[in-house]
């Protein structure tokens, strides 16, 4: 298939500040967060990534990278075999419409004074992608496919409830015909009845219009209802790499193992899987990142640095000591 | 709520907090209809419902920010002996914060960005427990420790800005315990953290909460999560009760068509196909005759459009719906 995207060790690393040098002329040296380290990852045209970490693991930095809204400080990162900081302006402004982004906060993402109308014709006037007479039709057309009565072109985004403002989203997403659409928490802070209705609607516009989604998540149940394929990512990494199905029943990473454990269910106990919080990307330790917090860490792992390794078919995993046996599996092991 | 095991523990502790027939309304939108309740001394209970429903007004009421003028109330609110509706509010102040510890969603919010964290948690100590300045320091020290805070006494001098989200969060678990409160409310506490933080902060909640013998009041939107801390729950529908009982059977078995529901909007890890409930919930201010549910409802019938169900004993919990039998029926066969 057709690789969308191409990560080749990507870094993305911020000067937060400067502490002294080693001697006394040396003057400052900068202090660097490294938000991003080493990232390789492949988006296959039709493909629907879900990228999973805790809050501080870089997801939100790895997707505004994706969408061109920075540059790498370091690696290469292609869009069709082109690399996104060296493109033409006329290339760029194709990559503008075929990637398209829904903002977690979807109300604040619209101008407030524009009419769900006016927020839904803008971009596709300014790609021309129809014309004036046309986008009525074109509007009323993009309502309907996301569930949304024609009388609503005539709203203001306050006057429309939570579940409708992210409908309102995704139409506005899909009003540039995008290749890719990436989705940062589009789900979270809904009822779970509004929450179901919108998983639905992506995951069938992801169907049935041949769409690549990455989708951004915490939530594991969410990224595996939607996506095919699940990143996790930890401190800037990925940590495990690999097919839904596969994460879910054979987590190859402690973490995610550990994860899988927190998610609430009907099942079993609360359970507390991981002590402490992620740890402040200025200072890495030495060896795994998630030592710091692993139930199995040895002294090895506080020594040597894992890399992405391919474990399965289809799956990799950045750890010394990786889970594959059936006894580790969450379904068994609690 | 009487079938499960602990029967015959509850049996010996008298209701804690006792709600009967309580309505508030705001303007002539009856945002509470007629909600009877009840929690026993030690026990958790879970509001589930979405949002509209009435779970956090519940919730406010109960502590007293919700009263007379902004809303009228009607019915009756009893924590142990002191009757909560008309209580003054220099009465609910001294409830607040030393009887009835609150938690609330958003820490960043709740916290005063002025203050020191040391002088937020020794305030209720002072207020309340009379403590003087170096007391209330030591207490606060244990405090901070015990909800997990490293570097306790060092964190006392820190502004609540300079902690993370789910540290945050502890501040707030530990003022609202700081006093040993036989109630604990906490309206979504973790919603807006982390799985794995949500997950520490729970466990903490709980195992303060029963290391107290105290009762805790959970308001909830994740079902699964639910299951996992409530001992009771209480599904809520615009307003009114509509199904009550252990959680083991309310959340594993549910049986009112609305609690059905929600429980598979609920996200699971094996998840094959989610089935939405459809429309929305109806408004406080516009209220149908009948059962608030009927408008979404796939076994609605004429009568459901006219009546008001009343909440009855069926199989082990309090349910509100006029084809129950019909429904356990189906359910048996």
């Amino acid at each position: 298939m057709n690789k969308l995207y191409q990560l080749n060790d990507v870094e993305k690393s911020y000067t937060v500040g400067t502490r002294p040098g080693k001697g006394f002329f040396s003057g400052r040296t900068p202090l660097l967060l490294k938000a991003l380290d080493g990232i390789r990852l492949d988006v296959e045209d039709g493909d629907s990534l879900a990228i999973v970490g805790e809050s501080g693991s870089g997801k939100s930095t790895l997707v505004r990278l994706m969408l061109g809204l920075e540059a790498p400080s370091d690696g290469r990162l292609f869009y069709q075999r082109q690399e996104l900081a060296s493109m033409s302006a006329a290339d760029r402004q194709l990559f503008t419409r075929e990637v398209a982004f829904i903002y977690q906060d979807a109300r604040g993402s619209m101008n407030p004074r524009l009419r769900v109308h006016d927020v839904l014709a803008e971009p596709m006037l300014l790609h021309k992608l129809c014309s004036e007479a046309q986008v009525d039709g074109k509007v009323a057309e993009l309502l309907d496919r996301v569930g949304l009565a024609p009388e609503m072109a005539d709203r203001y985004p306050a006057e429309l409830s939570g579940g409708q403002v992210r409908r309102v989203a995704v139409a506005r997403a899909l009003a540039v015909q995008p290749r890719v659409i990436f989705a940062d928490e589009s789900v979270a802070g809904l009822d779970v009845s509004v929450q179901a209705q919108l998983l639905n609607l992506l995951r069938d516009l992801c169907r049935d219009m041949g769409l690549t989604l990455v989708f951004i998540t915490h939530d594991l149940g969410v990224a595996s209802y939607l996506c095919t394929r699940i990143a996790v990512m930890y401190l800037g990494r990925v940590v495990e790499e690999g097919p839904s199905a596969e994460i879910l029943a054979h987590p190859h990473h402690p973490y995610t193992r550990s994860l899988l454990r927190a998610f609430p269910s009907f099942d079993r106990p609360l359970t507390a899987s991981l002590s402490g919080e992620i740890p402040s990307p200025i200072n890495l330790p030495a060896g795994c990142r998630f030592a710091s917090r692993c139930p199995d860490a040895r002294d090895a792992c506080r020594v040597t640095d894992p890399t992405l390794t391919q474990v399965t078919e289809r799956s990799s995993v950045a750890c010394l000591f990786p889970l594959n046996v059936p006894e580790d599996t969450p379904a068994a092991g609690s | 709520m009487q079938v499960d095991e602990h029967a015959h523990v509850a049996a010996q502790f008298p209701d804690l907090l006792q709600i009967r027939a309580l309505t508030l309304k705001r303007g002539r939108a009856a945002v509470l209809d007629k909600v009877s309740l009840s929690l026993k001394a030690g026990r958790t209970l879970g509001l589930l419902g979405e949002s509209g429903a009435g779970k956090s007004t519940l919730a406010m009421a109960i502590i007293g920010l919700l009263t007379a003028p902004q809303v009228e109330i009607q019915g009756s609110l009893k924590f142990a002996d002191t009757e909560l509706v008309g209580l003054p509010e220099k009465h609910f102040q001294k409830l607040r914060g030393s009887r009835i510890g609150l938690i609330f969603q958003d820490a960043t919010a709740s916290l005063d960005p002025c203050f020191t964290i040391g002088q937020q948690i020794c305030e209720p100590l002072r207020r309340h427990l009379k403590l003087s300045r170096k007391q209330a320091i030591e207490r606060a020290v244990e405090l901070l420790d015990s909800v997990g805070i490293p570097d306790a006494r060092a964190r006392l001098a820190a502004f609540p800005h300079q902690l993370s989200g789910g540290m945050q969060q502890r501040v707030m678990i530990s003022i609202a315990l700081a006093c040993d409160p036989e109630l604990l409310i906490a309206d979504e506490p973790t919603s807006a953290l982390d799985v794995t933080i949500q997950a520490q902060i729970m466990e903490l909640i709980l195992r303060r909460v029963r290391s107290l013998g105290s009762s805790a009041i959970f308001v909830l939107h994740d079902l699964a999560l639910a299951s996992q801390v409530c001992d009771d729950i209480a599904v809520m529908y615009g307003g009114q009760i509509v199904e009550t009982g252990p959680a083991d059977a309310v959340l594993r078995r549910p049986l009112h068509p609305y609690t059905v529901g929600l429980r598979s909007c609920v996200v699971e890890l094996d998840a094959e196909r989610l089935v939405p409930l459809p429309g929305t919930m109806p408004g406080a201010d516009q209220t149908p005759d009948g059962c608030r549910f009927a408008s979404r409802c796939a076994w609605r019938q004429p009568r459901c459009e006219t009546a008001r169900p009343p909440l009855e004993t069926r199989d082990g919990r309090l349910l509100a719906c006029w084809r129950i039998d019909e429904i356990l029926a189906g359910s048996a066969a």
